[in-house]
């Protein structure tokens, strides 16, 4: 009687041994085997352009956003959330001279920041600017900025500047002479890790929130974003003849939201799940008038490609041609 | 220093029996190095264990913040207060509900503008031929969004009445009205069959599902002599004020909705705590059933109607 239930327990500690030291083996080389900073450098290049354009666009109407008689006052804003604690430094300004030279300050270090340059520094600061924009005006914030603070807070973590930089061509002039490709580190492993397990929560969020509406189930919820005139930026309303294409694109929208965090890790789905990111974000970018937001979410999907195919896209250096040659 | 190719590659080699790492790596790739590439020295033991509870904090929190919009469990909800501090400076906050769960109508405002030289002027937000480029546009348009609300949510009250002191500043106005102002997106039959477009004039309603604004019944109903003034206020107090068949009447009340989460109602009260003296039917977004009870006993219905309350009101005051 006894010898069934020893048996039991002895499979079952061995299997509570082997998953806990295979959790232990897999976190360890999950986030702590070095990685080349290729992909990494090259999201730097891409979100400090789209960190650049995001806040010079906000020079055109300045003032209407953050100067003393805003769209929304600071008082509105404590009235609206008394316990926040979103911080900014432009809670504190009044003065418009004061607003438009740390607004220039600001433009200066994000494109500093996107070209590489002092990219240690300039990628923490990108991230506070960041961070003091949208918490400024948390009236006038969608996806874009809530990707754009991901993307900010994880390059500020590893070597942004490591390649595709003005860092990097000043080391290599200073040197004079090619130099090899940039060390493969821990911290560009944490980072890039980091934006890949954020963009599966996004994605997995996003999905289960439409799992609550009846649009997307019912496969009417592509109708109703392209039926929008507020949205809107090419008519998509012919579609309102072609029933089973809405339904279609509606379910094949929510199935690859739903499962991006499970099939974007295996070799044999990634490129479909990061194949279809494209369309689905052009199309956001270009029929819902959203051109910043489709944009966006494709730099975050950067992360899912391996440094290796990056190098043999941007191989006009010659760091990058040993590198894939070797 | 140096690692070896097979470090490299994708860390130590799992001891026999041992299946879940390398279920691991064939799930999930590694990031491989380039050939000839220098590698940065391995972490420390104690190094490694502090950027874990890094990790898991930061990812924690990022869950938790996912998680945390309406409808919540206690449990994030607690779980969320003592690191909202940091889920609201990493921006972690606002959940990633795009487009959730159903893609809606248009939020958009509407506002009446009287200037210094009186001459009232309309516009409304957000408008493509008036901001540009478009992520300017759409940062008016997620103002306006904000407005989906009622009257007396503090969100909207604050929002509104700040939009509308910057439109009285901007334009040197006397007096600022803001309404919130929906685009509704017709269905394909409505296109397909009816031919209506989407600029059709029908389509642009101002929606609330909230009784607070200034009722009355018009009067020209088989029974002439009922007109009444509702004044349903947004800090639950309701005060009716006229005359029903020819009886004068004046009350005032507090009020609560009917039925939550359903088709709206409202009761009215004389006494909080007490039983509901009169209640009413909303009767689409500006009408609203009264059923009073006659003191001689026998129901009276009245039908009010409203026009569309404001959001805020700005006539100078200081902010």
């Amino acid at each position: 009687v006894i010898w069934p239930i020893r048996r039991a327990g002895r499979l079952t500690a061995d299997y509570l041994q082997d998953l806990s030291r295979g959790t232990l083996r897999g976190w360890d080389r999950f986030w702590f085997t070095p990685a080349d900073p290729a992909t990494f450098c090259l999201i730097r290049l891409l979100a400090g352009l789209m960190l650049f354009y995001t806040h010079l666009v906000w020079t055109i109407d300045l003032e209407a956003f953050f100067g003393p008689a805003p769209w929304l006052s600071v008082e509105a804003l404590e009235a609206a959330n008394p316990s926040s604690y979103a911080l900014s430094y432009l809670y504190y300004v009044e003065s418009p001279g004061l607003l438009w030279t740390l607004h220039i300050a600001a433009l200066v270090v994000l494109a500093m920041f996107a070209l590489g340059l002092f990219s240690r520094a300039t990628s923490v600061l990108a991230f506070v600017i960041t961070i003091s924009y949208a918490n400024r005006v948390p009236g006038a914030l969608f996806g874009l900025d809530v990707i754009n603070a991901l993307l900010a807070l994880y390059l500020m973590l590893g070597p942004s500047g490591a390649c595709y930089s003005l860092d990097r061509l000043i080391v290599r002039w200073r040197a004079g002479r090619e130099l090899p490709p940039p060390r493969a580190s821990v911290s560009a492993s944490i980072a890039i890790r980091l934006i890949q397990v954020h963009m599966c929560i996004v994605y997995l969020f996003a999905g289960l929130g439409k799992l609550q509406g009846d649009s997307w189930w019912d496969g009417t919820a592509m109708w109703l974003a392209v039926g929008n005139l507020e949205y809107q930026s090419i008519d998509m309303t012919w579609l309102a003849g072609w029933p089973l294409l809405v339904n279609l694109l509606t379910h094949v929208t929510i199935v690859w939201e739903v499962s991006y965090a499970a099939l974007v890790w295996p070799r044999l789905t990634r490129p479909i799940v990061l194949a279809l990111a494209i369309p689905l974000h052009l199309g956001i970018a270009c029929f819902l008038g959203m051109i910043t937001f489709g944009l966006v979410m494709l730099i975050g999907n950067l992360a899912f490609v391996p440094p290796s195919i990056v190098r043999t896209v941007l191989s006009r250096s010659g760091e990058d041609r040993a590198a894939v040659a070797a | 220093m140096k690692t070896s190719r097979k470090e490299r590659k994708g860390g130590r080699t799992a001891p026999a029996g041992a299946l879940a790492p390398k279920v691991a790596a064939a799930l999930v790739p590694s990031l491989p190095v380039a050939a000839g590439q220098s590698v940065s020295r391995p972490l420390s033991p104690r190094l490694r264990l502090l950027i874990s509870l890094a990790l898991l904090f930061h990812l924690s929190a990022v869950l938790v913040a996912a998680l945390r919009v309406p409808p919540m469990s206690q449990l994030i909800n607690r779980a969320a207060r003592p690191i909202r501090w940091y889920i609201e400076n990493t921006l972690v906050n606002p959940g990633y509900r795009f487009f959730a769960p159903n893609p809606g109508p248009a939020d958009m405002m509407r506002a009446e503008i009287v200037p210094g030289d009186g001459e009232r002027r309309e516009k409304v937000y957000p408008d493509l031929s008036r901001q540009w480029p478009r992520l300017l546009y759409h940062r008016h348009f997620m103002l306006t969004s904000r407005l989906a609300g009622n009257p007396g949510d503090p969100m909207v009250d604050a929002f509104a009445g700040s939009y509308a002191r910057h439109l009285a500043a901007r334009h040197e106005a006397s007096e600022v009205r803001i309404f919130r102002l929906v685009h509704l997106i017709p269905s394909p039959e409505d296109l397909q069959v009816g031919g209506m477009k989407l600029t059709d004039p029908s389509l642009f309603v101002v929606q609330f599902n909230s009784p607070v604004g200034e009722w009355t019944s018009s009067g020209q109903t088989p029974f002439d002599a009922t007109r009444l003034t509702l004044r349903v206020g947004a800090d639950s107090a309701a005060a009716l004020e006229g005359e029903i068949i020819g009886r004068p009447v004046r009350s005032s009340w507090t009020w609560r909705p009917a039925r939550p989460g359903g088709p709206l109602g409202v009761e009215f009260f004389d006494e909080p705590g007490g039983s509901a003296v009169c209640r009413a039917d909303m009767a689409g977004p500006d009408g609203m059933m009264l059923h009073y009870p006659l003191p001689g006993g026998g129901m009276q219905h009245v039908l009010l109607r409203r026009d569309p309350p404001p959001l805020a009101v700005y006539r100078g005051e200081q902010p």
